[in-house]
């Protein structure tokens, strides 16, 4: 059971290139905000939920796995 | 389960992209339509989107996200404006890189139904870009493997389009290439340059055998190309050019996607003072700037002997000399 507002701490997993990173999150965080918590700036990446794009403005939880691309890596 | 973004212009699909100097999220049909409608505002602000009618324009195909993006959406820009197009693949001869290229390429235009022509580096020029890098290593020059890739490509997709007897060659370069191209000519001091680039959207130009240029993505964020081109369903490369992180673009594209975060729409600001700049300077500084033609190949240039045929004689001198 969750409590709604109850804080929660989690992990999300980060792939970038052949790099994983756990960043420790907060129940619910945006994705804009871990990106700047592991200094990837969220103008030059895009990301993936699940194999689909979500934007910056989406939100994550724990267990969530994102995957970030480089916009420049795909010339 | 947490609740998707949605889309802010229509309000039904999930959003694929934040467009942050909009304040919008878009859904992948929405980004498609402000992508396409930037590419007929670029095309419509050069005055070229009247005049297509009956043309044969050259595209500049080299597999990246950016020139599959321009070759897919002038194919569609073609039957309502009735003009021809052929796709130009130049084969820089770099290993696996230049052949899953020239497969995408290939791949791209039997499926679109585009006619294509491949133009091997090595055979024009005499060269291939790794050949080029060795020598350039060898004997320590600091001319940068872009440098010499870049000035054999512009020439060559000149050469063919006059070959073709083609009215336009069209490029994939995106609004960030134009402002990293900016900065740099800044950085490098190159009046110049900016002059030159001041209407390089897709301008005629009446320097003979100088193919006018159309840049559909003028206009359009590199970002915003490449979720473009996911959403499509494009293949993605999983190589990049080897030699891309020696390029000063490198960093500055980092440089200016910061700036960007912390202020939206500098980049488009950046643009808009490049052009407002080089139209300001343009009769100043060009018309101390007599084009002829070069003495070695007859092609157009600003001095005796152009950049292509100057590196061309370098890379044989240095190669020489080791
Ligand atoms: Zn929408
Ligand atoms: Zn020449």
């Amino acid at each position: 059971m969750v409590i709604d507002g109850l804080k929660r701490e989690g992990v999300v997993i980060i792939k970038m290139r052949n790099d994983i990173k756990k960043v420790t999150v907060n129940n619910k965080t945006k994705v804009e905000k871990i990106l700047l918590k592991i200094g990837i700036n969220p103008e030059s990446v895009i990301v993936f939920k699940n194999g689909k794009l979500i934007t910056e403005d989406d939100y994550v939880e724990n267990g969530d796995e994102i995957e970030v691309l480089p916009v420049s890596s795909s010339g | 389960m947490i609740e998707m973004v949605l889309c802010d212009l229509c309000k039904k699909r999930k959003a694929v992209i934040k467009i942050r100097y909009a304040g919008l999220n878009l859904c992948k049909e929405c980004l498609s339509k402000f992508v396409e409608q930037k590419v007929m505002l670029s095309l419509k602000r050069t005055g070229v989107l009247g005049k297509l009618s009956g043309k044969y324009l050259i595209i500049a195909l080299s597999g990246g996200k950016d020139s599959i993006n321009a070759t897919y959406i002038m194919h569609k820009l073609s039957q309502e404006y009735d003009f021809k197009m052929k796709a130009v693949f130049v084969d820089e001869g770099i290993g696996e890189y230049s052949k899953q290229r020239r497969a995408i390429v290939m791949d791209l235009c039997k499926k679109l139904g585009i006619e294509y022509r491949i133009v091997s580096m090595k055979e024009e020029m005499g060269i291939s870009t790794p050949e080029a890098v060795n020598i350039l290593v060898k004997s320590r020059n600091s001319i940068k493997p872009c440098s010499v890739c870049g000035v054999f490509r512009r020439y060559l997709l000149n050469k063919v389009a006059l070959d073709e007897n083609a009215d336009y060659v069209v490029t994939g370069h995106n609004l960030d290439d134009e402002v990293q191209t900016f900065i740099m000519s800044l950085i490098r001091g190159d009046i110049r340059s900016i002059a030159r680039e001041a209407c390089s959207l897709g301008y005629e130009n009446d320097v003979p055998k100088l193919v006018s240029r159309i840049k559909p993505l003028y206009l359009v964020y590199e970002r915003e190309s490449l979720v473009y081109f996911i959403t499509h369903g494009f293949k993605r490369i999983s190589l990049s050019c080897p030699y891309a992180r020696f390029s000063m673009r490198y960093v500055i594209r980092e440089m200016i996607n910061d700036l960007e975060y912390r202020r939206p729409g500098m980049k488009y600001r950046i643009l808009a003072l490049k052009e407002r700049l080089g139209k300001d300077i343009r009769e100043t500084v060009l018309s101390s700037v007599e084009m002829r033609h070069c003495k070695i190949c007859g092609m157009p240039s600003s001095r005796d002997i152009c950049r292509a045929c100057e590196l061309k004689e370098l890379l044989v001198k240095l190669s020489q000399n080791y």
